[in-house]
């Protein structure tokens, strides 16, 4: 490695260990929000009016949305650290997949999307936690960017050595020059704008960096106001 | 009060504290309360029925606390102790159930409200 090239490995190192200590510090008061403006909302300390219902809603949604950047944040963190450790265990993809639909089909209800589902049992040797997190990552996008009364459709077939997954969406599309940036860290395409939407611009990065640990790849189809299909492989063995 | 029960409260950050030894008391459970894990091992004498535990203390921290009280020779050891941190590495996770915790919860993740539900829940099983 060059002298150049070892400072700014340093610089990474750094950079990565103190994003690690800064988001862990912070868990703690963002913790304290959540959890007194839960107990606000629950009438620990007395009946709110609608306005401070309303109020406190805010700021546990704002908090919401900290502490999911901080955990997102820690996940770069170890990916740039080469620190994501892939576990062997036995995956049943098709669980996954309908634990994470439980997971958000309250936010496609509420956005009126029609979740559609086809595969069945698909087993892998992989880490569970890291293939939920790609599977949450691409359909709470595709639930996000999508429009009221849209639709999102997941799928996972068999080929010879892996497991080929999808997940389309009837949404926004992402514009054809700025789809090779829509893996990179913190980069959001700009016809999100028009959608009031929040995202970090983290979920796709982790995704990638998670797939890739496993050996597999992501790519995608998409153009502006034609929606977009995410499609990724899982090696059946690692 | 004869018959009610007890549970230790261990949390150095004040805010995260009080509002937990608020639920807890609302509940009709006495708490008690440690703000390191040197206090900690003097109130674990009052024998309560369940330990919340953070991990990050000052003093000493929440792993060694839990690996002081799991020895063979502790009067302490089948006390249940929930894990209540910000700490999320598999490997942390992993070192307190090796070291004799029952459950790991993370705090970020949990509503105050579900952390007390798993409380009352290990207060049962240990009936």
């Amino acid at each position: 490695m060059t002298r150049g090239g070892k400072k700014k490995a340093e610089f990474e190192k750094i950079k990565s260990e103190f994003i690690s200590v800064a988001s862990h510090k912070m868990r703690s008061p963002l913790s304290a929000i959540k959890w007194y403006a839960e107990s606000l909302l629950a009438g620990d300390a007395g009946k709110l009016t609608e306005d401070q219902k309303c109020f406190v809603q805010q700021i546990f949604l704002s908090n919401r949305r900290l502490i999911n950047l901080i955990d997102d944040l820690l996940r770069v963190a170890r990916v740039e650290r080469g620190a994501i450790e892939i576990k062997h265990q036995k995956v049943n993809l098709d669980l996954i997949v309908r634990e994470i639909i439980r997971k958000t089909k309250n936010e496609a209800r509420r956005k009126k999307i029609k979740l559609g589902y086809s595969g069945g049992k698909a087993e892998i040797n992989g880490d569970a936690d890291k293939i939920k997190q790609i599977f949450f990552n691409l359909l709470d996008n595709a639930i996000k960017y999508n429009s009221v009364g849209g639709k999102v459709d997941i799928g996972i077939a068999k080929d010879k050595n892996n497991y080929l997954c999808e997940v389309s969406d009837s949404g926004i599309g992402i514009p054809r020059n700025e789809q090779k940036m829509i893996f990179t860290k913190f980069f959001r395409a700009y016809n999100i704008v028009t959608m009031n939407t929040e995202g970090n611009g983290l979920s796709l990065y982790l995704a990638k960096a998670y797939i890739e640990s496993h050996g597999g790849k992501i790519w995608l189809e998409s153009a502006p106001g034609k929606g977009s299909r995410f499609y990724f492989t899982l090696p059946i063995k690692q | 009060m004869p018959g009610k029960k007890k549970i230790l409260i261990v949390e150095d950050d004040q805010f995260l504290h009080k509002i937990l030894v608020m639920k807890v008391k609302a509940e009709g459970i006495e708490p008690i309360s440690a703000y390191d894990g040197e206090s900690a091992l003097k109130k674990v004498k009052e024998m309560p029925d369940l330990i919340l535990l953070d991990l990050i203390l000052p003093q000493m921290s929440g792993f060694e606390f839990l690996g002081e009280i799991r020895m063979d020779s502790s009067q302490f050891k089948n006390i249940p102790v929930i894990v209540l941190s910000n700490l999320g590495q598999d490997e942390d996770i992993e070192r307190a159930k090796s070291l004799g915790a029952q459950d790991y919860l993370i705090k970020a993740n949990f509503s105050i409200d579900e952390v007390i539900k798993k409380a009352k829940e290990w207060l049962v099983r240990k009936k």
